[in-house]
């Protein structure tokens, strides 16, 4: 893979020109104190380079080379959750409610530097219902790096916005992080982000069975379409899903970085000044190669995917957002003025997202190649969704559904 | 033994790192500022309007 290529954004008017400025600004601020945080916490003594190199081999196999899918191999298989609500909360318009999920995960290969922490075998979600009118679809919503506390999770990846446009929302968190955390972590996400190729591998392998254990248990509640959002990290695990599976209505990466080995060398000071690391990039990238999302073509129709960018993003650059969507094939991409830290005109984002699931249809049921059509449980829910509408923030309507509609039921993938 | 406790027994926190983590921490914050404030005067604009 190597470097990725230069972006060519579009232009942007001159009002919007210090926004991006000042995201560019305040991103060199964060990316200075997490590379101090890097060299205090993530990187390693030399003494263990060697173990790191190790560490990377089971997940460089030339088996894995030529069927990386395997590395995910139990997304075939059907995902079966047992759930325990933790607490309620009512809001206008619905309730959150604070679930968990038991989640034991089995790594691929169980690398010297995974430990099986009881913390981390359990999803904390939060989960915001529309009661009692029925919801559109739901989105999962994926935290970033380092997030992981519900209402830092609400904020960051616009819940009530989500909320307000229709949409049940569901933030899990991702492993390793908020709640997850292990005890021996100092912060959240700490364990996640790591030089060790087999810990960072089996953490977003988890991260990926976690999301399809969720799609699971909501298949099981409700035929409602569901859709993927994601935000940095998030995103991240939003775009390899999407080259994953068939079943999400929708996939939003946000911010989302394609190529982590670039990220760490870049984070930790070693690719500009060309000091010397555990790994060289080009050996970060086939260690990564099984989960990065360049890895895959989109499994999702095109038109329900839309790729969004921050011109100003210093901490995941505009190369990986312009990346990402080169790869798939060039579906709606959306280009903020502001930076990874500096998120600009939310409104306007969630207008755009509105927008774009409204035009694209992502929250009609498609059937999805080899699909069964198996119609609604009941008249009642067929009327419900024959008659959600959809309003934007300009005050156009959008009728979400134009005739009956289906529910479908995807055969498993018979893999690539 | 508790989280605390591990906390203040070893010394796993540097200065380096607790530097790193108050600048992160720090530029996250005034950067939510900004953007209630951008949000703020674009209200007011549209008011004004």
């Amino acid at each position: 893979m190597g470097l990725l290529d230069a972006a060519l954004l579009p232009l942007e008017s001159w009002v919007d020109m210090p926004r991006t400025f000042l995201g560019d600004v305040f991103d060199r601020m964060a990316l200075r104190g997490v590379r101090f945080l890097m060299a205090g916490t993530i990187w390693p003594p030399q003494q263990t380079w060697d173990a790191i190199r190790a560490a990377a081999e089971p997940y460089t196999t030339t088996a894995l080379q030529r069927d990386p899918r395997a590395f995910f191999s139990f997304l075939d298989d059907p995902a079966v959750a047992r759930v325990r609500v933790a607490s309620r909360q009512r809001i206008s318009g619905g309730q959150i409610v604070r679930r968990v999920l038991d989640a034991p995960y089995e790594p691929f290969h169980r690398p010297a530097g995974w430990q099986r922490w009881a913390e981390n075998e359990q999803i904390p979600l939060e989960h915001w219902i529309h009661r009692p009118r029925t919801a559109t679809g739901t989105v999962i919503a994926l935290h970033g790096l380092g997030m992981g506390d519900g209402r830092v999770n609400a904020h960051g990846l616009m819940a009530q916005r989500w909320f307000d446009a229709g949409l049940d929302v569901v933030m899990p968190t991702l492993p390793l992080h908020g709640a997850r955390t292990p005890v021996s972590a100092r912060y959240s996400g700490e364990l996640f982000m790591s030089w060790d190729a087999g810990r960072l591998n089996e953490a977003i392998r988890q991260a990926i069975h976690d999301v399809h254990l969720v799609h699971g248990w909501l298949a099981t509640r409700s035929p409602m379409p569901v859709g993927v959002f994601g935000l940095s990290l998030g995103g991240y695990i939003t775009a390899l899903l999407s080259g994953l599976v068939q079943w999400p209505a929708f996939a939003i990466p946000m911010l989302a970085p394609v190529c982590i080995g670039s990220l760490a060398m870049q984070m930790s000071g070693a690719q500009p000044t060309g000091a010397p690391s555990p790994l060289s990039l080009i050996e970060l990238q086939r260690a990564h190669r099984i989960h990065s999302p360049l890895t895959y073509p989109l499994a999702i129709a095109r038109e329900r995917a839309l790729v969004i960018g921050g011109r100003g993003d210093r901490v995941v650059p505009p190369e990986h957002t312009h990346a990402l969507w080169t790869h798939w094939g060039k579906p709606s991409v959306h280009w903020f003025s502001g930076g990874h830290t500096v998120l600009f005109r939310r409104a306007r984002l969630m207008d755009h997202i509105r927008e774009h699931l409204a035009r694209s249809g992502s929250l009609r049921p498609a059937p999805a190649r080899g699909a069964r059509i198996v119609p609604f449980p009941s008249d009642a829910d067929a009327y419900r969704m024959e008659h959600a509408t959809l309003r934007t923030r300009r005050g156009k309507t959008v009728r979400l559904a134009e005739r009956h509609p289906a529910r479908t039921t995807a055969k498993a993938p018979a893999g690539r | 033994m508790s989280r605390i406790t591990v906390l203040a027994s070893e010394p796993l926190v540097s200065l380096r790192t607790l530097t790193g983590a108050l600048i992160v921490v720090s530029t996250v914050m005034l950067a939510e500022l900004i953007v209630r404030l951008d949000e703020l005067f674009e209200q007011l604009g549209a008011r004004s309007r």
